[in-house]
């Protein structure tokens, strides 16, 4: 909200400048967000937060402003609150009925003839342009420039356009349409309250006023409205218009009821003064229901042991008295426009800021221990980070959402969301492969030719009529060469975290079996029969890169236990067989024969160099193992080694039908 | 036992002339073998020893011994030679020092958004509160209606919000306001807090860190940033405890050096309720000369949001708010990255440029 300083002045004694006085705004929580200049005044822009309705005002302001430097704000008496329930004028004729007594707790309204339109004078749309609102003429300036003062929105009809002299608050019996005043036409339902006619809509309440009823050159007659109506309608109305005014936002956070009839009197005075000779009408006020001031229980030991802290009871009296409540034998009365207080702690609230939060203490507090807790994948997820990090991964932080067209390779139906920002942000994300691909663009542009970039956070999918949300551990490996970011990188990395995070017993299946995955250069990650993640050379059609995603939860949650095993004691020997095979035959298959092979002695055996090309046939391949023979009790002897490996490369030969090089 | 003296004279003479050809490790293989190996000279007349007359043997044996030690002497006289020859040569060595070293794989690096919530962690868990995450998909009970902002209130205006598409038939998401309620990407790490207290009984001692999202987008408001969430509940809680504690984590997280202040503000599950400033990193409090930008000249900045946890709050988790009271904040993860690491464009932590990421 824009507040002049020269506006505040006039209200309430105000020693010092604009700066000063907004570090005292910031400080009792009105935070002014900037101050500029508009001529010889200075305009605060105030931050006011939502439970403070009543300072979209400048008297509201004031008031606190002379609650902040410690006097009672006296340019305002307390609102006339009697209550007239006069319903009606004769002559010009106006009659109102509130047929939704919930939604419009009170209506005034007051008739004013002989009325001349003209342009404002200048005090007033100047003011008016500084604290943001346009001038349009006399009349409308006269119900924003008292809106401004009082908080309490207003509206003006011209008379000539108001059916049957009658105004009805009600609601709509079924769906209508109806011309606001910026030349929309708007669908109403039965949820929207309106101010209607003998004819039918003239205005949506608390909102903005029809176009069949405003102020126009020729206007003589003028009706004037000062209600208050119920914020939720309001809200729900503005929401689902998507239409706010001045007038919705003040509604939605609260008008004080007992304020409308004294404010529409100070406008019709206003208008008397600015718009020409005029003859004023009686008011008509229909309040069917005057607010009560609410009591609040308070103690000021309470106070003192929640802020933790001793501030006297005579501070807090005087507290009180300057924001206008009442306080005696433990019980607050509040004011009606302080509709926010409703409990002890929000009467704690104002004391605290008052007497300042600069003056509470700073203290630790005294606990009972107790273990801290964390999420059981927690150490997984620093021990990978830090891997990947050693092993030259940047970490990358995406969106948890992307566009559905570059989910699409990885799902056809993800979780969507019916308000994005824009296509490209619509659909949650199943897989972090696709955000990593877009990482990989980026850079590519950016002119790296080789990188390797990784993301941990979850990924969203429907399951059933839920959301389920899984944290993936996915990476990415990019290298314009080929060479150096092939299946057998990827495939080493993740080999080599899950061992580091604790899964030693992992399985690589062939083929990853999803669309997105080269079929011949992928595997599923498995533990025993479960998928624990994939990985492998992305489709061509996809793009140029290695990657692999882990269920991180299965895996982080998955390592062993590690138990102490006794360490071999005697030399291993090692011996080397280069077998060629044809090229259909699979280092795993080699394995599995070696396995069958049943040596007690052999400890491991591993692939060292897979050739093929000059001195091998068309359709074979080289491949040699490395054979480590041990034997726990005593050194084996060459002799033993010689006749256990012979026995293992006829084996081969045998089984494999593998010629021996 | 002459013939022994001689033949150990023999052996000894023989030694002392092998000795001096001695110029390799495997010379020095070849001379031990062929002296104390297990055919070697000296273990042959050990082995003979067994045949000499019983009262010879003392005497013998000593001798024997003697030529033994002698012998090994010699070995490692001659290995000294050789260490200090060889040592001689690798010191001879000249090398280019100034070319670049070599690993394995440059190491990269974690995100700076992690970095920094590492970091925010350990403070937090150094202060004795604990870790736990919540889901970004909510209901639109956890993030709004049990936080003490019900359907309609204009507090839901300081936060956007996104909303998932229902699928049919609706959603059925378990917890209160389940069956067929909004869902929507979490707007806070608040509802982790309520998750926490519908579990747990008092004293409640932790921190939420998770990924939020809010229908923002500019120079320093991204749809989706991260925050960490903290809340302490117990008897005899007071504001003074929130000063307290979060004024420490502010010293840890940027020094001793920038003030702290907390001045009221208003959260609807909190009250009361404050926002904790710091002083400027940039200008470090003195606002102009030349004007700061970081703090448009005010010398504060915003750091997190805290209060007391609201009464409402705990009526809606069944905490009993006249026995147990507590503080709960919220702060910005990219927030606090972006004034330590001097970060101006919230855009950069999501693109992730290697030459970003390079540098943290």
């Amino acid at each position: 909200m824009l507040v002049s300083f020269n506006w505040l002045k006039e209200l309430v004694d105000i020693k010092g400048g604009a700066e000063a006085l907004a570090e005292k705004l910031t400080m009792s929580g009105f935070e002014v967000e900037s101050i500029s200049k508009s001529g010889d005044d200075s305009i605060l822009d105030v931050n006011v937060t939502p439970n403070r309705g009543d300072c979209l005002s400048h008297i509201g302001i004031a008031r606190e402003v002379a609650a902040v430097v410690g006097k009672k704000f006296e340019a305002c008496p307390e609102q006339d609150r009697r209550v007239r329930r006069q319903t009606n004028i004769s002559e010009p004729k106006l009659d109102v009925e509130i047929r939704d007594k919930k939604r419009c707790l009170r209506y005034c309204a007051m008739i004013i003839s002989g009325v001349k339109i003209a342009p404002s004078p200048a005090w007033i749309s100047s003011r008016l342009a500084s604290c943001g609102i346009q001038s349009i003429n006399n009349v409308v300036d006269a119900t924003n420039y008292m809106m401004l003062l009082t908080g309490q929105p207003f509206h003006a009809f011209d008379y000539r356009y108001i059916r049957g002299g009658k105004i009805i608050v009600t609601t709509p019996p079924s769906e209508t349409s109806f011309t606001t005043l910026d030349g929309v036409t708007r669908k109403l339902s039965e949820e929207d309250l309106l101010i209607c006619d003998a004819g039918g809509p003239v205005a949506i309440a608390g909102v903005m006023g029809g176009a069949n009823s405003e102020i126009r050159g020729d206007t003589v007659t003028i009706v004037l409205e000062s209600a208050c109506f119920n914020p939720i309608t309001v809200r729900k109305t503005s929401k689902k218009l998507g239409l706010s005014s001045e007038s919705s936002k003040r509604f939605e956070r609260g008008v004080d009821a007992d304020g409308s009839a004294d404010s529409i009197k100070k406008l019709a005075d206003l208008i008397t003064k600015i718009a020409g000779s005029v003859k004023s009408q009686d008011l008509v006020d229909i309040y069917p229901r005057p607010v009560k001031k609410a009591k609040v229980k308070f103690s000021v030991n309470y106070a003192n042991s929640l802020l933790g802290m001793v501030i006297k009871p005579q501070n807090v009296k005087n507290y009180f008295r300057y924001l206008g409540i009442s306080y005696s034998r433990g019980v607050c009365t509040i004011p009606t426009w302080r509709q926010d207080l409703t409990r002890p702690a929000d009467l704690v609230e104002e004391v605290a800021r008052l007497h300042g939060y600069d003056k509470i203490p700073l203290t630790l507090p005294a606990f009972t221990m107790s273990g801290l807790s964390r999420p059981t994948h927690s150490i997984a997820d620093e021990a990978a980070r830090k891997f990947l990090a050693a092993h030259g991964f940047y970490e990358a932080v995406n969106y948890g959402f992307c566009s559905p067209l570059e989910l699409a390779p990885f799902s056809k139906e993800p979780v969507t969301i019916s308000n994005p920002l824009g296509v490209e942000f619509s659909a949650m994300k199943t897989s972090l492969i696709p955000g990593l691909i877009n990482n990989i663009k980026l850079n590519v542009n950016f002119g790296q030719d080789s990188f390797k970039l990784f993301e941990l956070r979850p990924v969203f999918s429907m399951q059933g009529a839920s959301v389920i949300e899984k944290k993936m551990l996915g990476g990415i490996m990019y290298s314009e060469k080929s060479e150096p970011a092939d299946f057998y990188d990827v495939k080493g990395v993740c080999a080599a975290l899950l061992e580091f995070i604790g899964l030693t017993c992992v399985g690589f299946s062939k083929s990853a079996g999803r669309e997105f995955m080269h079929p011949n250069a992928s595997c599923k990650i498995m533990r025993g029969e479960k998928e624990i993640g994939i990985c492998g050379i992305l489709h061509p059609s996809i793009g140029k890169a290695s990657i692999f995603e882990l269920n991180w939860e299965e895996a982080a949650n998955a390592g062993e236990t590690r138990k102490f095993k006794a360490l071999e004691r005697f030399p291993s020997v090692r011996r080397d067989v280069a077998l060629m095979v044809s090229d259909d035959i699979l280092s795993e298959d080699i394995q599995n024969v070696i396995a069958k092979f049943g040596s007690r002695i052999i400890k491991n055996a591993a692939p060292f160099d897979v050739y093929k090309g000059k001195g091998i046939p068309e359709g074979k391949k080289s491949i040699a193992y490395a054979v480590m023979y041990s034997n726990s009790d005593r050194t084996l002897t060459d002799e033993e080694v010689n006749k256990e490996h012979a026995g293992l490369v006829s084996f081969l030969k045998n089984k494999l039908g593998a010629e021996i090089r | 036992m002459n013939d022994l003296l001689n033949q150990i004279a023999s052996i000894e003479a023989d030694a002392d002339r092998e000795l001096g050809k001695i110029k390799s490790g495997e010379d020095l293989k070849l001379f031990r073998a062929r002296f104390i190996g297990k055919s070697g000279a000296v273990t042959k007349l050990l082995k003979m020893l067994g045949t000499l007359p019983p009262p010879e043997r003392p005497a013998a044996g000593k001798k024997i011994n003697e030529l033994k030690d002698n012998v090994l002497n010699k070995i490692s006289e001659a290995e000294g030679g050789l260490m200090s020859a060889e040592v001689g040569n690798v010191l001879q060595e000249k090398i280019d020092v100034t070319l670049p070293g070599r690993v394995s794989a440059w190491p990269g690096r974690t995100h700076p958004l992690n970095q920094t919530l590492k970091k925010i962690e350990d403070i937090f868990t150094g202060l004795g509160f604990s870790i736990y995450e919540g889901p970004e998909v909510e209901t639109d009970y956890y993030n709004f209606q049990a936080l003490n902002m019900p359907k309609d209130h204009p507090a839901r205006d300081m936060q956007d919000t996104f909303y998932i598409n229902p699928p049919s038939p609706p959603f059925s998401k378990g917890g209160k306001g389940g069956l067929g309620c909004d869902l929507l990407l979490r707007t806070h790490t608040s509802p982790v807090q309520i998750h926490v207290m519908e579990k747990l009984k008092p004293p409640v001692r932790m921190i939420f860190p998770g990924a939020v999202y809010r229908r923002d987008a500019d120079v320093t408001h991204s749809p989706m940033f991260n925050q960490v969430e903290g809340l302490m509940v117990d008897k005899g809680i007071r504001m003074s405890d929130l000063k307290g504690v979060l004024t420490e984590f502010v010293r840890e997280m940027f020094g001793e050096r920038l003030g702290v202040r907390f001045r009221p503000s208003f959260f609807p599950f909190t009250e009361p309720s404050a926002e904790l400033d710091m002083q400027c990193v940039a200008c470090g409090g003195k606002k102009s000369s030349p004007p700061c930008r970081l703090c448009k000249e005010t010398g504060w900045m915003e750091i997190l949001g805290c209060g007391m946890v609201d009464p409402n709050v705990f009526d809606a988790v069944g905490y009993d708010h006249k026995k147990v009271s507590g503080f709960a904040f919220g702060m910005g993860v990219e927030r606090i990255a972006m004034l330590k690491l001097g970060i101006s464009d919230i855009r950069m932590f999501y693109e992730n440029d290697v030459r970003f990421l390079k540098q943290f």
